[in-house]
């Protein structure tokens, strides 16, 4: 134990330096291409802490705005085994960028909150009316 | 898929049965549960043997919400502290029991009933 | 006959890595009654895991209970969840699932052993133990993506699979680790000061472990044969090597001792299963809702870990109970302090490794 503690003296650090790549296998952030996405919701609804929202549009189409709050997200990969279309949500290697104090992640993120219950409700809306035109239009 | 023997007695029979099989070096009390069905609250008591690849022994048995629940705490002195929990969680009123440990005095009371609402922001 | 002194320790501590708070009255430094309060950390888990997840959700909220055994946590919630549907795991992802049980093991064991020598007041050994510590978080790491909270079991199988390169970098370090886990048994066993401060100190008897309901090191450091791996029955640990470790002493120094042990036989386990690794899926996909009940203990590395479901029908579950480890050693715990020298109180609550966050959930 003495000789091991002195030997200890003078060898580096045990500890990683500071800026050292993550390992390979590393879960870092959840990236997303919209080009195959089917608007299936299915990532939203699996998520455990609700880091995926998806807001609206107010004109009735079905094209969903996809909002990931990466401060929130336990990187659990649960959203990318869930998703039907392969390639549409990918977990990088890389970890996501720090907050900072003037983005304001938190205050943005309740908003989107907010964004998404109202959004609904138009879109709703919207989507009722659209069919109730295309009624008309049929008889 | 249930995969525990389950026995279902009144609370008056509780004592004279857990003194008529516990035995300490043959069975090992594992804890009490507590379920609110929504009319009554659901008593629990697990025991296992040592050492042998058996399923869990449950004693149930119901007690309404102000029905007070007796204590074993004589019979198996390390019950103390799931009737502590049941009193401090789910309010169910067991002798001896003070209350206190689980939760402070000024936080809210029986949070796992049914009942329960949590305060709003 | 002494004045008697009331001493308290905690909720704040050097010693104690968690709130929990003792009142001790102390007659000429011999601790004649004892009061014991915690619950500073109620989380609410169990009462979210019952209102706001649905249960396919519910393994990454369990697994938050605690930092170090967040895997048994999650794994014992998926096996009652199986249990409670009649879903049979694919036998690769049994094998991941001990793997990354045992690694879990390891750590959580390391830690306590390297705690219990700094309360101790052996600092250099304490940085060697965390040192060698260090290698079991790089396997994990390696392994499943992440250092602390794994996420790796879910509801049907595991989340990642143990590819050929993972295996190459697992295997050299875990054999090093050995190596250095037989090197601080041998001091363990010899180290003078270790012998002088532990032995004898804070003995549990075989009778006191029945009668308080011990579980885990404790419970088999006192001679009393019990462990979950065993009872329940539900992996194959028997034919992966496994062994049971007892000590008969009920001191300080024999819960150590398990601990080391133990560390060395999980090391033997997960190697086995890293080798007779086989070949399959690694997780099946689950329909439907629970409906019923079931039960599960698990042995967590502090012990015996028991997860209670029952669901409705619907996809949030009626109710969910945890009982973790340290709620079933602190009336064993609260018992001990009788007739002992206040001065050993750091040594005797940390030698439980108590996690007073996972009993207040």
């Amino acid at each position: 134990m003495f000789f091991y503690s002195l030997k200890n003296l003078f060898s580096p650090p045990a500890t990683l330096e500071k800026g050292t790549p993550p390992p390979k296998n590393y879960r870092g952030t959840i990236l997303y291409f919209e080009e195959t996405c089917i608007y299936c919701k299915k990532c939203e609804m699996v998520c455990p802490p609700g880091a995926i929202i998806f807001t609206y549009p107010e004109d009735g189409s079905k094209k969903l705005k996809f909002h990931y709050n990466p401060y929130l997200c336990i990187y659990c990969g649960e959203c990318v085994r869930a998703c039907p279309k392969p390639g549409t949500l990918v977990q990088a290697e890389t970890p996501s960028p720090p907050a900072t104090a003037d983005q304001k992640p938190n205050d943005q993120w309740f908003e989107i909150e907010k964004l998404a219950v109202e959004s609904k409700k138009k879109w709703q809306e919207a989507r009722k009316r659209m069919r109730e035109q295309k009624n008309k239009n049929q008889q | 898929m249930k995969n525990f023997q389950e026995e279902k007695i009144t609370p008056d029979q509780l004592r004279e049965k857990i003194k008529s099989f516990y035995k300490e070096d043959e069975w090992h009390f594992i804890t009490i549960n507590g379920t609110d069905t929504g009319k009554s609250i659901e008593v629990k008591y697990f025991f296992a043997k040592y050492g042998k690849k058996e399923p869990v022994y449950a004693l149930s048995l119901e007690i309404d919400y102000d029905q007070t629940l007796p204590s074993i705490t004589d019979l198996i002195p390390s019950a103390w502290i799931a009737e502590e929990e049941l009193y401090d969680l789910l309010g169910v009123k067991v002798e001896k029991a003070k209350g206190g440990i689980f939760l402070e005095p000024d936080s809210p009371k029986a949070p796992l009933r049914k009942s329960f609402q949590p305060k709003e922001k | 006959m002494g004045k008697k002194f009331v001493v308290p320790f905690g909720s704040q501590h050097v010693a104690l890595p968690e709130p929990i708070r003792f009142v001790f009255t102390t007659e000429n430094e011999i601790i004649r009654n004892v009061a014991v309060d915690f619950g500073y950390v109620h989380r609410g888990i169990e009462k979210a895991c019952m209102s706001k997840f649905k249960y396919t959700q519910v393994p990454y909220v369990v697994a938050r209970v605690c930092g170090l055994c967040s895997i048994s946590h999650a794994s014992g919630y998926c096996l009652a969840i199986e249990t409670l549907m009649d879903i049979e795991v694919p036998k690769r992802a049994v094998y991941l699932r001990i793997i990354a049980h045992e690694l879990d093991r390891i750590h959580s064991h390391l830690f306590a052993v390297s705690h219990l020598c700094e309360v101790a007041g052996y600092e250099n050994l304490f940085m060697r133990v965390m040192r060698d510590r260090e290698l079991v978080m790089e396997c994990l790491e390696i392994f499943t993506g992440n250092r602390v909270q794994y996420d790796f079991v879910t509801i049907g199988g595991v989340n990642r699979d143990l590819t050929k390169e993972v295996y190459e970098e697992l295997k050299p370090r875990l054999e090093e680790l050995e190596k250095r886990l037989l090197q601080l048994k041998e001091i363990f066993e010899k180290d003078y000061t270790l012998q002088m401060r532990w032995k004898g100190a804070g003995v549990i008897t075989k009778e006191m472990a029945q009668k308080y309901n011990a579980v885990g090191p404790i419970a088999r450091a006192s001679g009393l044969a019990t462990d979950c791996r065993v009872e329940f029955g539900y992996f194959p640990y028997e034919e992966l090597g496994y062994r049971m470790v007892l000590y008969h002493e009920g001191d300080i120094w024999a819960r150590n001792m398990v601990r080391v042990d133990e560390s060395l036989v999980s090391i033997e386990i997960a190697k086995n299963a890293m080798d007779n690794l086989p070949e399959g899926e690694i997780n099946v996909r689950v329909r439907g809702n629970p409906n019923g009940e079931a039960l599960v203990r698990w042995e967590a590395p502090r012990g015996e870990l028991l997860y209670y479901v029952k669901g409705n029908g619907k996809p949030v579950l009626e109710r969910l109970r945890i009982k973790t480890p340290t709620f079933s050693v602190i009336p064993v715990m609260k018992e001990l302090y009788y007739n002992q020298p206040y001065a050993l109180v750091p040594d005797i609550t940390i030698s439980f490794d108590p996690c007073l966050s996972c009993t207040a959930r």
